[in-house]
């Protein structure tokens, strides 16, 4: 039987201080050391939260989602840092030229998840229409073009991670924020992320879309993606009153009538905590945002998250919106 | 033909201005140090147009987290809302949500302001090629969230535009429209106070060009479509979303020459949208040359 309201997190979470003050300047094996140490004090403050999936413990390995595969790609340089808002910047890269991969991503973590025979993880990797659409494109005659040669990359990558990860199923999520910029793009956005898992067996692809202005784009691709779980953010939309109606949650009834329509079944992991905030959801509150969506989706195809990844938060405020939101679903739970 | 070169928008920061944000920010620096670190990268700044030979250039507006937060701020009935992405970049603002407009406040002089560095807003060099930036009247409109009465709050930001236009003896003016608008008329007074290079997106919407002075330039992608309405048409020409240095902008325009005696040429978007290596060397290629 499938588990009820599985529990998971996004991707990254705070990173301890001796790690993130030092990160670029750890290097071989004293980086995997200080790497190694962060995702065990993570983990367990995930474990004691209760968490059901636990990711990859963090993303304590990557910098940043984009530079992370970025910078381990030939084909693209990095200039320099470029705006992302107020003070906030990213290096974004260029490409200039084919690229390739020149060597794993991620496939460190693999190696401890299995070292510690963890199975309950998820494993984010950043999607191919996100890396062309924060990439300057210097040498593809069109965006279409690069996406899908980041879409062939991201599929060595996986296929990879899987034949490390072994026979068991390896959960895989595609995160893709820039997905639904451009309605006119949406062709792009899913032969891109087909490219990313085509062929490769024993995978449960999940894709997670935040700060959308409209999912109904991302649903209206859905009958042809290849993609299993749809991890989104809610809760930044949805009012901290109690309510009767969830406004933030309308479009899980726009899911429920896509997964409707389709033959494959689809899942929806249900954002329940705000990333951008401090504000901790009582478990009140994240329990009327659950009732609502089971509403709609039944509690086999529901997965409970924070909208994004918790790196935005102190380890400690991260730490209580996580047990917050296990305990309304346990509640949740005990209800059915 | 002859080239004008405009440079124009938020500049890049250095990494020493960024750093010093980061400071700044978690209260190790004062509003009185970052506010002398502006001033003296804006310097550096201007020492770089000069050397580029630049014909005009706006502010860097290093201190503008962006296009329109210090004008939001300097009038009241403006609040801050939620950050919300510019276009369809990777790059995000802070959505003025507007009641009404208000008095204004001072942005010629150092004063504290909140969730942006310390004005002024504005750090003048002087020279005759200095041009002031304000985002357009339209994108402002559109890019807010507007909870009071939206034709009463136009013609009060107009009449605020006009105030700034004068409090700070504006001689040259820059209008920014990154977004697709159709009433250009609402600039005609700013027009007739100062020569205004408007830069606009998309097509001209309405102007009647018998009703009044004709802009100094307007910059866009088809200098045919308004050469009419200014005195010289510009291009948007040197690439704010590429990293290639060399814009080919002598075989970009080489098409205008028989039609065009001027041509002005400039940017297609704020550099900010470049890393600051990259920008630096990019001034160089306005007229063609590297």
């Amino acid at each position: 039987m499938m588990e009820r309201l599985v529990t998971q997190e996004i991707g990254s979470f705070r990173k301890p201080a001796y790690l993130s003050s030092r990160f670029r300047s750890y290097k071989g094996e004293e980086f995997q050391e200080v790497a190694r140490k962060a995702t065990l004090e993570t983990l367990e403050l995930f474990d004691k939260s209760g968490l059901m999936n636990i990711g990859v413990g963090g993303e304590m390995y990557r910098w940043e989602m984009y530079e992370h595969p970025i910078a381990r790609m030939d084909g693209v340089k990095i200039f320099g840092p470029v705006r992302s808002f107020d003070n906030k910047y990213y290096n974004k890269g260029s490409v200039y030229g084919e690229i390739e991969r020149k060597e794993p991503f991620h496939l460190d973590e693999i190696h401890l998840f299995k070292q510690m025979k963890k199975r309950n993880i998820k494993l984010p990797v950043t999607g191919p229409y996100t890396l062309m659409d924060w990439s300057f494109n210097d040498h593809y005659k069109s965006r279409e073009d690069l996406a899908l040669a980041f879409g062939k990359i991201m599929n060595q990558e996986i296929r990879e991670l899987k034949a490390a990860w072994g026979d068991e199923v390896l959960q895989v999520q595609i995160d893709e924020p820039a997905a639904t910029t451009r309605p006119e793009e949406m062709d792009i956005v899913m032969d891109s992320i087909n490219e990313s898992v085509k062929g490769i067996e024993g995978i449960e692809t999940h894709l997670h879309v935040c700060y959308s202005t409209d999912y109904g784009l991302l649903f209206n691709i859905a009958p042809s993606l290849n993609v299993s779980v749809y991890n989104l953010e809610f809760a930044n939309r949805d009012p901290t009153s109690l309510t009767d109606h969830r406004n933030g949650y309308d479009d899980v009834k726009r899911f429920k009538e896509t997964a409707e329509t389709i033959s494959k079944e689809i899942s929806l992991g249900l954002g329940v905590t705000d990333i951008h905030r401090d504000f901790l959801e009582p478990p009140e509150l994240i329990k009327e945002r659950i009732e609502y969506a089971l509403k709609f989706v039944e509690p086999e195809r529901l997965r409970i998250n924070p909208d994004c990844g918790l790196r935005t938060r102190s380890r400690e405020v991260g730490y209580e919106k996580l047990k917050n939101m296990v305990m309304a679903r346990d509640e949740v739970v005990k209800a059915l | 033909m002859e080239l004008i070169s405009l440079l124009y928008g938020i500049y890049p920061r250095t990494d020493d201005l960024r750093r010093a944000y980061g400071k700044w920010e978690k209260g190790q620096m004062s509003s009185v140090e970052i506010s002398t670190k502006i001033q003296e990268e804006s310097t550096l700044y201007y020492d770089l147009v000069r050397e580029a030979s630049l014909n005009y250039f706006t502010d860097p507006l290093f201190n503008w987290f962006d296009i329109l937060r210090p004008i939001a701020l300097s009038i009241e009935g403006i609040k801050l809302g939620p950050l919300s992405r510019y276009k369809d970049t990777n790059t995000f603002y802070r959505e003025p949500e507007i009641e009404k407009i208000g008095k204004l406040g001072g942005l010629d002089t150092f004063r504290e302001v909140e969730e942006n560095p310390p004005f002024p807003a504005y750090h003048q060099n002087g020279s005759e090629s200095y041009v002031h930036f304000l985002p357009g009247i339209n994108s402002f409109m559109r890019m807010s969230r507007i909870v009071g009465n939206p034709p009463e709050i136009r013609e009060r930001l107009k009449e605020t535009y006009m105030e700034i236009v004068e409090k700070l003896k504006v001689k040259r003016l820059l209008i920014y429209e990154p977004f697709e608008a159709v009433d250009f008329e609402i600039y005609k007074d700013l027009n007739e106070a100062a020569s205004t290079f408007l830069v606009i997106t998309g097509g001209m919407g309405t102007f009647n060009a018998d009703s009044g002075k004709k802009f100094y330039s307007i910059i866009g992608d088809n200098p045919y479509s308004y050469s009419k309405y200014c005195e010289i048409p510009g291009v948007k020409s040197v690439s704010a979303q590429s990293t290639k240095v060399n814009d080919n902008v002598l075989q970009k325009v080489k098409q205008y020459s028989s039609d065009f005696d001027k041509l002005i040429i400039a940017n297609t978007e704020s550099f900010d949208f470049l890393p600051r290596a990259i920008a630096d060397k990019k001034i160089f290629s306005f007229k063609g040359g590297e």
